[in-house]
């Protein structure tokens, strides 16, 4: 099933063609110019994002409380398009949804969903889960923009309750179908080698068999497509909120969505025509496998006291991995986080040619923000490091934005990543770019 | 909003902004880390080659569980090598494909591109002898697969009872027939027929033989093996071809035809240590149950005869040096078979070959119970033996219980030789082998039936004479033809080949029929034969004396024992004279081979340490005497030299030494009642024992120089007939003999004849070889009385 059918899909599900959605609309439109260091010539970029979010809200048609920010309805839709070979490109619904209040709202509140959304977000009533935060990075992303990839929700139902104070809620959702993460595009063929976009990981390319170093082909063997997105998912989580902090018990339980690979490889030869065209590969048969998780965690997040703290920690059961992470915003202008997952010894992999690097090993980021001339210029600098031994690496973003006017942006950067072989960065080592763009709003 | 120190922050982000919009290239694009390759240890690591499974060893070396586990676990990888593995077409694999495996390095072999060509066809040639033809399919893997599950535990089994270090239990007749109907089941599994020529290149690919010699001699070695396979089993294929399906058959049979000969059959093949006499009558009885069979199946249809040419190209061809007279002496096979000739021996001739080894067992069973109890009960004089093999008799007096021991002490004298020649079980086995080689010879050449056969001596050109040196010679060729080609296979460096090596002597003055001439000559000193024997002897001697012509001997059973155990020893004495000559075992084992020189200085400076180890009851006589005026001139003048000056001797000439030295202990040995190295005028059988010494040293010293085995000088030649016949013709001259035999001196016997009546002295060994001194070199020995003096 391909991304666009699951548009359709969820489009007809939700009745869009009911005035539903009429209410607010927002769009916004990139066009940006790039230059990858390795590249000798400029790409360019096209980001095309746009939103429509129901008003009044859902929950709260006369406007009285502020409890309640959820809009009734929300879609969202995020694509981008990148030239050249080495290009990429992205057309996501994410947040698509339509909440009905099921309470009194003098009594106890809440709202059953459906659509596509993030439970998250309707448990604390509109805060996403990040990739740098202990539950988005279990959670299914859209990793297309490898270095900005978004935590997406889950296509399915879910209801939503709250105490008349507020202070205590329960929040549960069911999904019936699994969509996994997408990362950046990966073409593997039975004849030739394996390519994709500049950002794709590419697996072991070659393999030393005796004196030779034969060339690797691969070959997918998903199954039946049915089989992987017809997966139950569910989730439920409890929270306490007051003016100055929020708790929340998280559990859920779904598929991997980062699957484990079971391979099989055989020695091919081929014989046909000349025998000086005689030669020989190995195919690896590559069978993706979306084992089951189940996560149990907890996320805090304190707005009354210094720094803002957030911290959130996740224990799977099966594989017995813990992912922890905090961020703080201590002053105005900056944040800092950090993110590690415990992974047994048991479960990791022996070879070095296959280790996939994580972004959770052992990662501290921080971001500078600043804004002045009335918000007209809006600097920024973004860096992540990995600290772990096996993982050292770091990218470093710059970024400027310069509003010409309320619809007008524009904007430049650089993405710097530097990492030692096999490292979650070092793998993007040579992919350092600089960027400029207009962003044009309405 | 934004404080003073976070501007100089902004700026500098700005700043690095800008400087990477100017594109600093190198700073932003580091080189791409290197494509992943996955390693050979990676790889290893997941899939080694066996994986999972035990070392491929323990399927023949493990318990029968580890042995079952194993195989099962190979067995089972085998479908996944399939997947492993694709050809064009599944469960297929072409030699194109195979070819291409090798020669990527995908299954990789020391020696680069050579290499790679020498398993392509390594591969190619197993494959076919497999029986797989052009092809390696699944199908028939899985064939073989079957069939080493069902043999897999006989397979072991015969493993462990055959390989020597597990050789724990003997090896039953019935392991025989696991083991060779195992073979046989593969042989049918193989299922090809093909001609030497076909056969040629698959084996020189599948054994890698790269060996130029070797290479020449396969296609007649393959067609010897179908000959031979021939002579020994009825085949119907055509003689150029070998079928494995009827060599199987041949197998079976051959199982079933022997069976109720088994226990002979595990005899002749198992150690002999737990043979006692309860053990060695049922063998006995065994072995009159298997002559009829022997005889049943070298009579059946469809054998064929051994072509001797065949052999003898093949020989040839391994550089086996066989020699030259190696077919015209086969012809005496004629008088073994009469419808066999010297080209063709026919397989009946396998009954004469079963009778010698039915004699030679029945000797063996005789003498081996008397070994193994000795070894058991710690009687052996060399206390590290380790088996009855090595087991050195202490005791002599058990000869009264073998008649096998008793013969064998009496044509191996136990007083000499006692390091060179000991008398354990294997030196025992030999000598009862050559003793039943004798009775056959004695069978085959005897015409007038009468237990003995004559030998010329003075001709070399004596059948007998002819047969014996061939068959040492045949044996030699052979022996070093199975063992250069064992070693060619194995891919060992090939030793030098010595036409001496080891063996009896080649030496320029001396061949190996002239030896068995001088050794048939002193036979009658070299054998002490029971009086029985003697009379017979005596006998059949007085009724052909008139007829019998100058330059012959007559040899009986106990003489041609004689005459090949001596033949056979000589190797053995010389390397330890060499040993005493060169100071050190590895000098000695390397002068044995080619024609090593010695420098007669060197000879003469030991002669007394190469008596005194080979020949101690000599060395002793000699120096009682005195040893500069006897032994050291006797051995010294002896010895030829090669050149003028006499300067050097060859070390083959040792031999000589040795011969003279056996012969003259056998002299005194066979004469003297006391065999302890002296004569006396006590009589022995009728004559005294300084008249028997003196004429049988008469008859063989005569025999030697009529026959010209030993040339002497014409002055020499008359001095020695006026010793040897004038003085030994009468009664009155005879003790002039017996006194120059006492004295060790020929000059003088009149005035000294006192002595000899007055005092009864004794003739020593060292008197004996005091004369000979003087006979042969009499300026020395005045020379050393006058030095001694």
């Amino acid at each position: 099933m391909t991304q666009r059918s699951i548009l359709y899909f969820i489009l007809a599900s939700m009745g869009l063609s009911s005035p539903l959605f009429a209410a607010v609309f927002q769009s916004s439109t990139s066009f940006q110019g790039e230059q990858y260091a390795a590249d000798e010539k400029g790409t360019s970029r096209i980001d095309l994002n746009f939103s429509l979010t129901s008003s009044p809200d859902a929950q709260d048609p006369d406007h009285t409380s502020k409890a309640y920010s959820l809009p009734a309805r929300e879609l969202h839709f995020y694509s981008f398009y990148e030239t050249g070979t080495g290009g990429d490109h992205s057309f996501d619904l994410d947040r698509t949804v339509l909440r009905l209040t099921v309470a009194n709202p003098d009594n106890v509140q809440g709202h059953l969903w459906i659509g596509r959304t993030h439970p998250l977000i309707e448990a604390t009533q509109g805060t996403s889960p990040t990739y740098l935060d202990a539950i988005g990075t279990n959670w299914a992303q859209n990793q297309s923009d490898a270095l900005n990839p978004r935590v997406v929700g889950w296509v399915g139902v879910g209801g939503h309750i709250e105490d008349s104070n507020h202070a205590f809620s329960l929040t549960t959702a069911f999904s019936p179908l699994f969509l996994p993460s997408f990362g950046p595009r990966l073409q593997l063929s039975e004849n030739e080698a394996a390519n994709g976009s500049r950002f794709s990981r590419l697996p072991p390319q070659y393999v030393e068999q005796g004196d030779a170093t034969l060339p690797l082909r691969y070959k997918i063997n998903t199954g039946a497509i049915r089989n992987i997105v017809l997966q139950p998912q569910a989730f439920v989580s409890a929270g306490y909120s007051n003016a100055d902090m929020r708790f929340d018990v998280l559990d859920w339980t779904a598929p991997n969505p980062s699957p484990d690979i079971d391979t099989d490889f055989a020695l091919v030869t081929h014989t046909s025509g000349a025998v000086e065209s005689d030669s020989a590969d190995v195919m690896i048969e590559a069978r993706p496998k979306f084992r089951r998780q189940h996560f149990t965690g907890f996320r805090y997040e304190a707005n009354g006291i210094f720094g803002k703290p957030l911290i959130a920690g996740t224990y799977e059961w099966f594989r017995k991995e813990y992912t922890a992470s905090v961020q703080s915003t201590p002053i105005e202008y900056l944040s800092v986080g950090a993110l590690n997952r415990w992974v047994p010894s048991a479960s990791k992999p022996t070879s070095s040619a296959t280790i996939t690097p994580s972004l959770s090993d052992g990662l501290v980021w921080a971001e500078l923000r600043a804004s002045f001339y009335h918000d007209r210029i809006i600097p920024s600098f973004h860096v992540e490091k990995h600290l772990a031994t096996a993982n050292l690496g770091h990218m470093l973003r710059p970024k400027i934005i310069y509003a010409a006017s309320s619809n007008l942006n524009i904007y430049a950067y650089a993405q710097v990543m530097r990492g030692q072989d096999r490292s979650y960065f070092g793998d993007w080592r040579s992919l350092g770019s600089a960027a400029m763009g207009v962003n044009w709003q309405w | 909003m934004v404080t003073f120190r976070g501007k100089y922050i902004i700026f500098a982000l700005l700043a690095s902004v800008g400087l990477t919009g100017c594109g600093l290239k190198h700073w932003l694009g580091e080189a791409p880390p290197p494509t992943r390759i996955v390693s050979k240890d990676d790889a290893n690591s997941q899939s080694g080659p066996g994986g999972d499974c035990a070392s491929w060893d323990k399927i023949y070396e493990g318990t029968e569980e580890e042995s079952s586990a194993t195989f099962e676990c190979y067995a089972a990888k085998e479908p996944d090598v399939w997947k492993k593995i694709r050809g064009a077409r599944p469960g297929e694999l072409t030699e194109r494909e195979i070819s291409l495996l090798i020669h990527n390095g995908i299954i990789s072999f020391d020696g680069g591109e050579a290499g790679k060509q020498l398993w392509t066809r390594r591969f190619v040639a197993i494959k076919h002898l497999l029986g797989f033809g052009p092809t390696i399919t699944k199908e028939r893997v899985d064939r073989w697969i079957s069939w080493f599950r069902a043999h897999r535990s006989a397979i072991r089994n015969s493993y462990k009872k055959l390989v020597p270090f597990e050789n724990v239990n003997a090896f039953s007749y019935g392991d025989m027939q696991v083991a060779l109907g195992t073979a046989a089941s593969f042989l049918r599994e193989l299922e090809w027929k093909k001609s030497s020529t076909e056969l040629y290149p698959l084996l020189r690919d599948a054994f890698a033989i790269t060996d130029k010699q070797t290479l020449t001699g396969l296609e007649p070695g393959v067609r010897v093996v179908r000959n031979f396979l021939g002579f020994i089993c009825p085949l119907q294929s055509e003689s150029t071809h070998l079928q494995t399906a009827e060599i199987a058959d041949c197998f079976d049979n051959a199982l079933d035809h022997f069976k109720p000969s088994a226990r002979w059959v595990e005899f002749m093949i198992n150690d002999k240590s737990s043979i006692l006499d309860k053990e060695a009558g049922r063998i006995k009885a065994s072995i009159e149950v298997a002559e009829p069979l022997v005889d049943r199946w070298f009579s059946q249809p469809h054998m064929n005869a051994i072509d001797t040419r065949l052999w003898l190209e093949f020989a040839k061809a391994m550089g086996a040096h066989p020699p030259d007279n190696f077919i015209d002496s086969l012809q005496l096979i004629n008088k073994v078979d009469h419808g066999s000739d010297k080209y063709a021996i026919r397989p009946v001739v396998m009954n004469r070959v079963f009778a010698l080894i039915t004699q030679y067992e029945s000797l063996m069973l005789d003498a081996i119970p008397q070994f193994s109890r000795a070894y058991r009960t710690h009687q052996c004089q060399n206390g590290k033996a380790t088996s009855w093999k090595d087991c050195i008799l202490k005791d002599f007096s058990v000869r009264e219980k073998s008649q096998t021991i008793d013969m064998v002490l009496r044509v191996k004298n136990p007083r000499h030789g006692i390091e060179a020649v000991p008398l354990d079980g294997s030196v025992m086995s030999a000598i009862a082998f050559f003793d039943a080689a004798a009775e056959q010879m004695i069978q085959i050449f005897d015409e007038n039936k009468d237990g003995v056969i004559s030998v010329n001596v003075s001709t070399g050109q004596d059948e007998i004479v002819t047969f014996i040196t061939s068959s040492i010679e045949t044996y030699q060729s052979v022996d070093r033809y199975i063992s250069n080609l064992g070693k060619r296979l194995n891919g060992a460096a090939l030793d030098m080949l010595h036409d001496d090596q080891g063996a009896v002597t080649l030496s320029p003055q001396w061949n190996l029929s002239a030896f068995a001439r001088l050794v048939a000559s002193s036979h009658d000193v070299l054998v002490e034969r029971t009086e029985t024997q003697r009379n017979i002897f005596e006998k059949v001697l007085s009724n052909v004396s008139n007829t019998f012509p100058t330059g012959s001997v007559i040899l009986d059973r106990p003489a041609i024992t004689a005459i090949l155990t001596t033949l056979t020893s000589l190797p053995h004495y010389r390397q330890y004279a060499l040993e005493e000559i060169l100071g050190g075992k590895d000098a000695a084992k390397e002068a044995m081979n080619g024609d090593f020189m010695i420098t007669r200085e060197v000879y003469r400076a030991h002669i007394g340490d190469m008596l005194k180890r080979n020949f101690p009851r000599t060395y002793q006589r000699c120096n009682e005497f005195g040893f500069d005026k006897s032994c050291f001139i006797a051995f010294d003048e002896i010895i030829p030299s090669p050149d003028e000056t006499r300067k050097y001797i060859s070390q083959s000439d040792l031999d000589l030494a040795t011969i003279t030295a056996i012969g003259m202990e056998g002299v005194f040995d066979n004469c003297g009642k006391k065999k302890d190295g002296t004569l006396s005028y006590s009589i022995l059988d009728g004559r005294d024992e300084l008249d028997c010494g003196f004429n049988k040293m008469k008859e063989v010293g005569s025999r030697l120089i009529d026959s010209g085995i030993v040339q002497v000088a014409p002055q020499t030649k008359a001095l020695a007939d006026m010793i040897l016949n004038v003085i030994n013709s009468t009664t009155v001259t005879r003790p002039l003999g017996k006194v120059a035999l006492i004295r060790g001196s020929k000059s003088m016997p009149f005035l000294n004849l006192p002595l000899f009546w007055a005092f009864g002295k004794k003739a020593t060994i060292g008197s004996s070889y005091g004369l000979l001194s003087d006979i042969i070199a009499s300026d020395r020995v005045k020379d050393a009385k006058r030095s001694a003096r």
